[in-house]
């Protein structure tokens, strides 16, 4: 009712007005409606359930409130899922497991702080003069509490912290112990845990709130460094600076300046594409993830373009021993360098290692897999489940044939599994010179007499021969502009697009192509619409939050 | 997860009802004063994340025995269970049993679905809900669960008075299947135990915080210790007020989503302040305060071998982890913490690398679907080593002129059976739940121990299984979700 009554205008909103106080049995004044704000359809925001820290956001956290490096979060927290994102705030049920890890990771992380004299004289920022310095205790809570909790602590707070602590160091006659149980409480506090948007209702509109300049901070910060906003973020939210978009553009272009933005979009691209962990021995693994990390940061920071190149790079970032294992001339150099592999077949991070190793099977390849991982994450194209009595685990079927390609005939002739793994396997044959490992090969494993064609085909798009021709297939027919968009907006939102949400992503989509497919603006584009600083509440399932999943 | 007395919901509710109003309530008395005489009984539901994939026919299978009754003979996967001998030389297999002829119905027709069954389609993996609460399966890659698991209904019914109403453990740390697989979603597989309307209690993997909360009320021995421990457990509840008064400020300012899952959140701080309010209980030859496990294995692992199954690919020393953990789900039945408990050793199409355990370059996933025989069945010892381990513990653990067993219900579940059809069946052999196998140990209720069994046409449901154990726990029930009746030939 509310939502079409903002679509009216004149005269017409008047009498629905009337109406809808009529209906409503409300006896007020008719005559002086009360002003109702834009509805979340006409600003384009989406829902969002109150977000708790990833494992991976909470270590981060510890860095830049801690000066702590150990990343202790994720062997005592639940397992944060993927889908393919770690953040799917849907799926943050609290837990036993998550009370007591959050509680053993604050005291631990706590007392390391303590008994670390150089770094908790910098945390703490002074030096008390007894036991019972109340005054130190207190700045270190009002400056701490700040950037812990995103936002300034009101009086009562900070007097509940400075009473907590100064208990503590009168009972042990220790000042630090007082430190120590601060800092546990914050840590372990809700403020801290959650990304608490409470924001201002917008008048009229139910479940709609528009954020204030510290939670407007905070998505910024979890957005593009994957932790805590800083005091300078925290200042401009202070002055209301962030209340307007133009200083939101602003202070994103200034954060991705810092060197967390470039982890950040190395471990988004590495979940989204598939790479995050790989399967190989950790010389190999860690040169692989530099050399796209590498990419990533020359086409979005580094030499800003657009970001289409990850795709059609003819140069990588490569050393001696990757290049070895490649089957690439040796580069002549211990330390990687950037070299053009193109000559080889090779082009952008559908040839890197990284990308290769992600969706295989245990010992080979899987052409299927690869081909679903194509056109899921890239192409946004969804692949229908396999059909009933269709298990997706099967192994290729050995007695079709001594070579892959016949085993896998079976999903090209029978009609029912054809018409979808048309849509995948193709791709994936298209690809199979290339190991599960990234490494070039003439033929299946082991097999000299089963070489290896290479041919792919994007179904109703084009044909291609190995990742270069592919890149190149994507990139003139469009197909992962879009998609990346998509791709950062879910990780974004935490969850998965609504059709609320055509309106945003399609101006994003639009900004992206405008701006020659550069991600850095793609990313300020994103954090200066408007639809960024409001949030619209989820409906509260009917007997559990288990039943949204 | 370890959900204890009087958690906040249950007070909301008024679950002592009625009686708020008397000065001590019955409900809130330490069970230990009115259990004198009897020794509890125990409700125990491990779990491997496997198939028994090859021909478990007689004469040709290499998990169920030959011989039907007692003097069971022991097949290769089980071989573990020749181990682990009492004081008198006999092996721990005379106190297991194994149930044979198991099957969870799969459904060929949506509309026509049996009590219990599996959905049509390739629906392995992801059965749960029929195998832990004897529900339907709701849809073919859906592991949704939708009612309580066995454990928890036992927990409401005999686990109330004790400090842990369950406890939920889990040795595989992680889901490991990260990268661009089929499955990116381990929801509701990584987990034995359910709560009302299937609400999961997340398992617990970390030994050492398990450790930690398992011997909370505890007091050590050395004094100096005791007093660290005392004021340690005043910062804790210093810490959990100043985060109450937080929450209670919080909540009304939270949007109704955003409400209830602070209210959640807010239900389990409430247990653990329960937890740290706790009296433990005495310690003496048989209940003790056990040595701190130490920091746990890194997760991922790094083996140092270069070759790729071995290294930081799904291996976060699962060995060492169900080590630790089977001892702390001794001493919780030992000294009466809880008085039920689950075990995922490892998770449902469990992506664990079994290269460190069983030196097959694969995940215990693909091993069941490639790898050779000696390798599988080399992972199901591994599996039959530790849930051998805990029963022998608790067989060679006194109590009241017996042992800790005779007072144990505990079931061993088997994720998958065996298909006897050629592999043009989807799946081969092993995505199947006909043939299916499971183990029982304990003599609680009558249970007979070290027998063969052979699941009786009409209650060979594994949850018929799951019902026999609950009625041997003292829990008076005829069904599990929709599958109705005990095996009888499991007492005697």
């Amino acid at each position: 009712m509310v939502q079409a009554m903002r679509r009216w205008s004149g005269a017409c909103w008047f009498g629905l007005v009337v109406a809808a106080a009529a209906w409503s049995g409300c006896q007020s004044d008719a005559s002086a409606p009360t002003p109702v704000g834009p509805s979340a359809e006409e600003l384009g925001v989406g829902e969002i359930g109150m977000r708790r820290l990833t494992a991976h956001e909470l270590d981060n956290v510890l860095v830049d409130l801690l000066d702590d490096d150990t990343r202790p979060s994720a062997a005592v927290l639940p397992e944060d899922l993927r889908t393919p994102y770690d953040n799917a705030w849907v799926d943050q049920d609290p837990s036993q497991i998550l009370i007591e890890g959050l509680e053993s990771l604050a005291r631990d992380t706590a007392q390391a702080l303590v008994a670390d004299a150089p770094r908790r004289d910098a945390v703490v920022g002074c030096m008390p003069n007894d036991v019972a310095d109340t005054a130190c205790l207190q700045t270190f809570v009002e400056r701490f509490g700040r950037v812990a909790w995103r936002r300034p602590l009101t009086s009562a707070e900070v007097d509940d912290l400075v009473t907590l602590g100064a208990g503590m160091a009168e009972q042990t006659n220790d000042f630090y112990a007082g430190i120590e149980v601060v800092v546990r409480a914050m840590l372990q506090s809700p403020y801290l845990v959650y990304r608490l948007e409470l924001g201002q209702p917008v008048a009229g509109q139910p479940a709609l709130f528009e954020l204030d300049g510290y939670e407007v901070a905070t998505r910024l910060a979890f957005l593009i460094w994957g932790s805590t906003p800083n005091d300078a973020l925290l200042d401009m939210a202070a002055s209301g600076e962030l209340d307007a978009l133009a200083a939101r553009r602003d202070a994103a272009v200034t954060m991705l300046d810092d060197p967390r933005a470039r982890l950040q979009l190395d471990r988004f691209h590495a979940m989204w594409m598939g790479y995050e962990t790989l399967p190989h021995e950790p010389a190999i693994t860690s040169r692989m993830r530099q050399e796209s990390a590498a990419l990533l940061d020359r086409v979005i920071f580094d030499e800003p373009q657009s970001w289409l190149t990850l795709f059609s790079s003819t140069e990588s970032y490569i050393d001696d021993t990757l290049a070895a294992h490649y089957g690439l001339p040796a580069v002549g150099s211990a330390e990687a360098t950037w070299v053009d592999v193109s000559g080889a077949g090779r082009k952008g991070i559908l040839s890197h290692g990284s990308f290769l190793s992600a969706a295989a099977n245990p010992i080979d390849t899987s052409p299927t897999k690869r081909g679903k991982l194509i056109r899921e994450r890239l192409m946004c194209s969804p692949v229908p489940p396999p059909p009933p009595d269709v298990p997706a685990d099967d192994p290729p079927d050995q007695a079709l044939g001594n070579c892959k390609i016949d085993q896998y005939a079976a999903h090209r002739e029978d009609a029912g599994c054809a018409a979808c793994h048309k849509l995948m396997d193709d791709i994936g044959f298209g690809l199979e010179n290339y190991d599960r490992a990234g490494r070039y090969r003439e033929h299946d494993d082991g097999k000299p007499e089963c070489v290896i064609a290479g041919q792919g085909e994007v179904f109703g798009v084009g044909t291609f021969q190995g990742p270069a021709e592919l890149s190149d297939l994507l990139l003139a027919e469009g197909l992962v502009d879009a998609c990346a968009v998509k791709q950062l907006f879910q990780y974004a939102m935490g969850r998965d697009l609504a059709p609320s949400d055509d309106a945003y992503v399609g101006k994003l989509v639009e900004q992206f192509a405008a701006s020659d497919h550069r991600f850095d603006q793609l990313i300020v584009d994103l954090v200066s619409h408007e639809a960024f600083g409001y949030r619209l509440s989820p409906p509260v399932a009917t007997t559990t939050e288990e039943e949204g999943n | 997860m370890p959900r204890r007395r009087l958690p906040r919901r249950t007070l909301l509710r008024g679950a002592c009802g009625a009686a708020v109003a008397l000065p001590l309530l019955e409900c809130m008395m330490p069970e230990r004063q009115a259990q004198a005489a009897d020794p509890p009984k125990r409700y125990f539901v491990g779990f491997g994340g496997f198939s028994l994939n090859v021909d478990q026919s007689p004469g040709a299978h290499s998990l169920v025995p030959d011989t039907v009754g007692a003097n069971w003979d022991v097949k290769q996967m089980l071989a573990p269970l020749n181990g682990y001998a009492d004081a008198n030389g006999a092996p721990v297999k005379e106190r297991i049993s194994v149930v044979s002829g198991l099957d969870i119905p799969h459904a060929s027709d949506v509309n026509a679905m049996p009590p219990g069954s599996r959905y049509p389609g390739d629906s392995f993996h992801f059965h749960g809900n029929a195998m832990l609460c004897g529900l339907q399966q709701q849809g073919e890659l859906d592991g949704s669960v939708t009612g309580m698991s066995s454990d928890q209904i036992v927990a409401d019914a005999i686990g109330q008075t004790n400090i842990f109403e369950s406890l939920v453990y889990r040795a595989q740390a992680l889901f490991y299947n990260t990268g661009g697989g089929t499955f990116d979603k381990s929801h509701h597989r990584d987990t034995l135990s359910f709560d009302t309307g299937g609400q999961a209690i997340a398992a617990r993997t970390s030994p050492k915080s398990a450790y930690e909360s398992l011997f909370t009320s505890f007091t050590p021995e050395d004094p100096v210790e005791a007093v660290a421990k005392e004021l340690e457990l005043l910062k804790r509840k210093s810490i959990l007020d100043h985060v109450d008064r937080s929450i209670n400020g919080l909540l009304p300012q939270l949007s109704a989503w955003d409400r209830q899952r602070m209210d959640r959140h807010y239900d389990e701080i409430r247990a653990l302040e329960q937890l740290l309010e706790a009296t433990g209980p005495e310690q003496n030859a048989n209940c003790m305060l056990l040595p701190h496990p130490g920091d746990d294995p890194p997760l991922g692992g790094e083996f140092g071998q270069p070759f790729a199954w071995n290294v930081n690919d799904g291996y976060s020393n699962e060995e060492a982890r169900a080590r630790v953990l089977t001892r702390l789900m001794h001493m919780a039945f030992v000294c009466d913490l809880t008085r039920v408990g689950t075990f995922m050793y490892t998770m449902f199409q469990s992506f664990m690398n079994a290269h460190p355990l069983v030196g097959a370059s694969y995940n215990v996933h693909a091993l069941n679907h490639l790898g050779q025989q000696t390798q599988h069945a080399a992972m199901i010892q591994w599996h039959m080593d530790h849930f051998g381990e805990l029963v022998a513990m608790l067989r060679d653990t006194p109590e009241a002129g017996g042992s800790v067993l005779d007072n144990c219900a505990m079931a061993f579940l088997i994720e998958g059976g065996f298909r006897s059809a050629t592999t043009t069946v989807p799946g081969g052999h092993s995505h199947t739940t006909e043939n299916m196998a499971c183990l029982v140990a304990g003599g609680a209720g009558g249970l007979k121990q070290g027998h063969h069994v052979v699941a009786p046409n009409g209650a060979n449901h594994p949850c018929n299984v799951l019902v026999s154990l609950m009625n041997a726990a003292g829990v008076d029930v005829t069904s599990l979700g929709d599958v109705q009746g005990a095996i009888g030939d499991l007492f005697g």
